[in-house]
């Protein structure tokens, strides 16, 4: 594997990394909204988040290109706050990737949530916790696998990638070229054996970390206290 | 100690269920709230501990307003000085049993006597379970840590959902003394839900009794149940009355005692307890009662009250029916065929004898 095909690897796992650990800053707060919310705005939340799911990438690539566009109010902000564009950028690769992977963070927390806290959070009230104090005693311990599997299945969708990165990121070397636009190159260009390299090490990243969280959901069960 | 009483105004309207609740509780007693599956009780006790949200009024404690919709106010479930103990007793999940009961008292509302986890592990006879995890407990093992754990939180009063289902006559025993020893030596006003007239009669001073939403009744026990027996949503084995007296005297030989309701005295089981003096409730199931038309002799049957026959209510398809006595100081109910009804002539007006059996009796 050459130089060029690492660095997209490498930069393909960062890209994974920064976009889980930000989804999961913002996707918990909404996800718990979303399993405690009786408002009538929950629908309309729920479907938002789950469009990523049944839209082309190209579609969500397409509005976001436009909004990235330094002509256009949110792109413009950002070049006047750092002086770069979002376009074509590692910056907004990982906003269009937390758009996309959406629905991967929310929806395996919202059931988590909803399966193990409403009766727990009630006990936990009763107990004269607070809300805030019960969501970090009671709901987390109790959704760790809910955790684990967001987590996971966010880190794995963003590495796969294709799409959406093409529209918003192109194919700039270090920066934007993640493994799934590189392994295109190499097809586009006839190069197999690389595209079989970088492929094979896709798909081996992606099996074993699903395989250990199966095995993990399997046999752990987990205690707090 | 004059106390002021518990006051609630409430509305709620749900899909397919109205609620409409306008009482007042006395808080230095245990309180039942009984009434059929789907009369309220539940929801009652979920909006006094806040976990529900009335359509509309008002719940004062103390001197603290709860609620009141009309001025916006809600004080929120963690905030108020309750304690509810969840039907089937409701832990929380991947924590032992000290980690569930050391929770509980680490929040606790303030420090009073009574109530040091040593103290309260022991009377829930919880010390060798407080390693096991929560999960892994039997129905009764649960309830007793689910008491424990609301106790321990020291609230101003403790609501209880049918804490006693699931549990064997050994283990009520044993913490029933404990539940009234709250109410009776620190104070604790106790308000409980229950269908099962047996526990009301073991437990509470004053009853509410619900149905469809509504109250029905509220008053003493002995006084609110008897009114409630014709009603067709108690079902047959619950038919039956509480007795309510006064210990006389206790005989160790024979391991019984005599308690005196009103001018008539019936033998009793002693239970190991109860002092000449203490008052003392038990319930009288319709089936261990009999009627005869005169006083009999040669029984192995123990008591016998006279009293007058102010109702006769045939069962449906059974050839059973439910006489009502009115006796000197108690009401009780006997369940006899309709045959020998016929066959004995009984009819409202008539005198006659209830003859039971010592009667059942817990707490």
């Amino acid at each position: 594997m050459i130089l060029a095909d690492l660095s997209a690897l490498w930069l393909t796992v960062q890209l994974a990394l920064v976009t889980t650990v930000l989804l999961f800053l913002l996707g918990t707060p909404l996800a718990w909204w979303l399993s405690q919310t009786r408002s009538a705005l929950k629908p309309f939340v729920e479907t938002t988040v789950a469009l990523p799911l049944v839209l082309p990438p190209t579609v969500l690539g397409f509005y976001l290109l436009i909004l990235f566009n330094p002509n256009a109010p949110i792109g413009g902000f950002w070049v006047q706050l750092t002086g770069d564009t979002l376009t074509f950028s590692f910056t907004g690769l990982v906003v269009a990737s937390i758009v996309y992977s959406l629905p991967f963070m929310v929806q395996p927390l919202q059931t988590a949530f909803e399966a193990s806290a409403r009766q727990s959070m009630e006990l936990a009230a009763m107990l004269r916790a607070s809300p805030i104090d019960a969501f970090f005693t009671v709901a987390v311990p109790a959704s760790v696998r809910g955790f684990i599997n967001a987590g996971v299945l966010t880190f794995a969708h963003t590495l796969g990638e294709f799409g959406i990165v093409l529209m918003v990121g192109g194919n700039i070397p270090g920066e934007t070229r993640v493994v799934s636009i590189a392994i295109y190159e190499h097809v586009e260009t006839l190069r197999y054996d690389q595209a079989h390299g970088l492929s094979l090490a896709l798909l081996a990243l992606s099996f074993i970390i699903l395989l250990l969280v199966y095995r993990f959901n399997r046999r752990t069960s987990i205690h707090v206290g | 100690m004059l106390v002021e009483p518990l006051k609630i105004d409430l509305r709620l309207h749900r899909a397919a269920f109205d609620l409409s609740i306008d009482a007042e509780l006395n808080l230095d007693c245990i309180t039942a709230i009984f009434g059929p599956s789907g009369s309220g009780k539940t929801t009652l006790l979920r909006l006094l501990a806040g976990l529900e949200r009335p359509s509309a009024g008002q719940i004062k404690m103390s001197g603290e307003t709860w609620v009141d919709t009309a001025a916006g106010l809600f004080v929120r479930p963690h905030r108020r000085p309750v304690g509810l103990v969840f039907q089937s007793g409701r832990l929380l999940p991947q924590r032992s049993v000290f980690g569930n009961l050391n929770f509980a008292y680490a929040r606790r509302l303030d420090d009073r006597p009574g109530h040091s986890v040593e103290r309260v592990v022991e009377a829930f006879d919880l010390a060798h379970l407080l390693p096991q995890a929560s999960d892994t407990l039997s129905g009764g093992e649960r309830q007793r840590v689910a008491l424990a754990q609301a106790v321990l939180t020291n609230p101003k009063l403790l609501l209880l959902d049918e804490p006693l289902v699931g549990l064997d006559h050994a283990r009520k025993r044993q913490i029933l003394p404990y539940l009234k020893a709250l109410n009776t030596e620190f104070g604790l006003p106790i308000i409980y839900v229950s269908h099962d007239l047996e526990e009301v009669s073991w437990m509470a001073d004053q009853t509410l009794v619900l149905e469809h939403g509504a109250v029905i009744g509220q008053g003493a026990p002995e006084t609110v149940i008897p009114d409630l027996q014709t009603r067709k949503e108690i079902s047959e084995k619950q038919i039956g009355s509480i007795v309510y007296g006064v210990v006389e005297a206790r005989d160790e030989t024979f391991h019984m005692m005599t308690v005196r309701i009103g001018n008539d005295r019936v033998k009793l089981p002693l239970g190991g307890q109860e002092q000449v003096g203490d008052p003392l409730r038990a319930f009288v199931h319709a089936d261990d009662v009999a009627i005869a038309t005169e006083r009999p002799n040669g029984l192995s049957m123990q008591n016998c009250l006279q009293g007058s026959i102010s109702r006769i209510d045939p069962e449906r398809e059974t050839g059973f029916c439910i006489i009502r006595l009115e006796c000197d100081a108690c009401i009780l109910f006997a369940r006899i065929t309709q045959l020998s009804v016929s066959s004995l002539n009984l009819k409202v007006g008539n005198r006659g004898y209830a003859l039971f059996k010592t009667g059942r009796k817990v707490g």
